[in-house]
């Protein structure tokens, strides 16, 4: 029945379709679709991680705020993430009277987009990986560089006074956080002498994780990158811009079902991509043994199974979830002249003074 | 069979033709401000077309994150209420057929100066050398240049006009 005119047609349109696919995949790439299929993988693995860290979060919080939070859906309400999700893409989609209507499309396409698009040269081995591009962390900071604008557009768009403003805080808090962020990685940049991910997990993998090393110096930069990584992703102490009490939900007030889903997930995906970046580079990344190249042989080994680095990543990402939880129930939130203030006097010089030490001590002077 | 860089050319080329008429013809400022977002980002993508990825890294969070942020804070800071531009018909017909003439001049004058082999804009790894190439045929094709150099003098003439027409406008 090979000659049949039915299975020809499928033959051409099968062949068809392979060459349609196969035109999107530039050529000199080695790999071609599977690789396109592996990228596709690690991207739905995050978007997994970040929907189940909403989950961690509201079940850790209600613990330690002697609750039980949610229950009821699925088994111990594993699956609430997934039922609000649910209600919101089937909730109606409106628009405020008078909101303009592109900047309040086209700023969700944008959020959402780049956030997204953030995921690429994070690696969950040494193998897996989107891209390892030579500009590497510089890829994430250049998006999430888009983020402020699209958000005050947000704001501004929706044509409400408590968007508008929180839409202005948003900005100036994105724009005052992060430059400390970019120099207090800087030091380490300049000791591994690369941007990719993996080229400083393997360093550290050799000489140990740079948060305990030069003295004090690695420490305060990594302190830095975390406060500065929770101002970026505007969770308390730092959600200045929603804050509920004075502004309803700043930028995002006017935003609902499926844009608001899109939102709160843009909200999770800059924790997952905070947290993640901290990890590579400050916690070591896809390795388990902090003290650098090991005499024992199964550390050793262990440490390069690709299987075992995927598992380290996946609960180091869990465990920095539930810090982020633990300062959201523990403190409260700062104004927004102490927040610029902290951000512009004390963040950013230290950072420069974390930078210097780190390359001082790394005999990068010498 | 499209190659992807072909395809890729393409779509940001219309992407970026596009959203820069969008900065020309939006009703509000802030419109404006996100088209000229998204006119930036699409020029940073040419970058990666020449394999110069620090280059788009530094498009996009120069021009794409902090000047953007600059533009719109400037547009809501100095404005009292909201800007609205106002196009009767015969104005917006004027000024699209004057924009397409210049598109028309300007895809010449390029078609005319790429490197006359085909492919070469793509397969070369070296940005700097198909730049050169570029130069080197706008300075041989100088009679494209002749076409093209007073319509480029009036755009800039047009610009202007017409904003001294909207300091005028903002002193009544």
């Amino acid at each position: 029945m090979s000659d049949s005119p039915i299975s020809s047609f499928i033959q051409q349109v099968s062949d068809l379709a392979v060459q349609a696919i196969s035109s999107f995949i530039p050529k000199d790439l080695k790999g071609g679709l599977p690789l396109m299929l592996v990228t596709i993988a690690i991207g739905s693995y995050i978007m997994i991680l970040q929907l189940l860290g909403p989950f961690v979060e509201r079940k850790v919080m209600a613990r330690q705020q002697g609750r039980k939070g949610p229950y009821y859906v699925g088994f111990r309400g594993i699956l609430q993430i997934p039922a609000d999700l649910g209600k919101l893409l089937f909730k109606e989609d409106t628009r405020p009277e008078n909101a303009d209507w592109f900047g309040f499309f086209m700023s969700i396409y944008l959020i959402g987009l780049t956030s997204i698009m953030s995921f690429a040269p994070l690696p969950f081995s040494k193998a897996l990986v989107g891209g390892n591009m030579s500009i590497g962390i510089l890829y994430v900071f250049a998006i999430f560089s888009i983020f402020p604008p699209a958000m005050f557009i947000g704001g501004w768009a929706s044509n409400s006074k408590y968007a508008l403003i929180g839409g202005f805080r948003s900005a100036g808090q994105l724009l005052a956080y992060e430059i400390p962020m970019f120099l207090s990685i800087l030091g380490v940049i300049g000791v591994v002498g690369s941007f990719s991910l993996i080229d400083m997990t393997e360093y550290q993998i050799l000489n140990g994780w740079f948060m305990f090393k030069y003295w004090g110096f690695g420490l305060l930069a990594a302190l830095i990158f975390y406060v500065a990584g929770l101002a970026e992703t505007e969770r308390i102490p730092f959600d200045i811009p929603e804050a509920e009490a004075e502004l309803v939900m700043g930028p995002r007030t006017e935003f609902s079902g499926w844009r608001y889903a899109i939102i709160m997930m843009v909200e999770y995906v800059h924790l997952t991509v905070n947290s993640l970046l901290f990890i590579y580079v400050f916690f070591g990344g896809y390795d388990f043994w902090p003290f650098g190249k090991s005499n024992n042989p199964l550390i050793e080994s262990w440490r390069h199974n690709e299987l075992v680095q995927v598992a380290t990543i996946t609960i180091k990402f869990f465990l920095f979830v539930f810090f982020a939880t633990t300062v959201r129930t523990a403190f409260p939130r700062m104004r927004i002249d102490q927040l610029l203030s902290f951000g512009w006097k004390q963040l950013l010089p230290a950072s420069l003074v974390a930078m210097l030490g780190i390359l001082f001590f790394a005999g990068v002077f010498s | 069979m499209v190659e992807f860089f072909d395809f890729f050319f393409v779509i940001n080329a219309l992407f970026i033709v596009f959203s820069g008429l969008g900065v020309l013809f939006a009703k509000r400022v802030m419109q404006s401000a996100l088209s000229l977002i998204f006119t930036l980002v699409g020029v940073a993508n040419v970058f990666l077309l020449v394999n110069s990825e620090y280059l788009w890294v530094i498009q996009v969070s120069v021009y794409g994150g902090g000047i953007a942020v600059l533009l719109l804070f400037a547009g809501r800071l100095t404005s009292n209420e909201e800007d609205h531009f106002s196009f009767d018909r015969s104005d917006f017909l004027i000024s699209f057929l004057f924009v397409l003439l210049i598109l028309a001049n300007l895809f010449v004058f390029i078609s005319k100066s790429i490197p006359s082999q085909r492919g070469n804009i793509y397969t070369t790894d070296n940005g700097q050398l198909l730049l050169r190439q570029f130069f080197t045929n706008i300075w041989q094709a100088n009679q494209g240049l002749g076409v093209i150099l007073p319509f480029i003098a009036l755009m800039f003439l047009a610009a202007l006009l017409a904003s001294v027409k909207l300091a005028i406008k903002e002193d009544e």
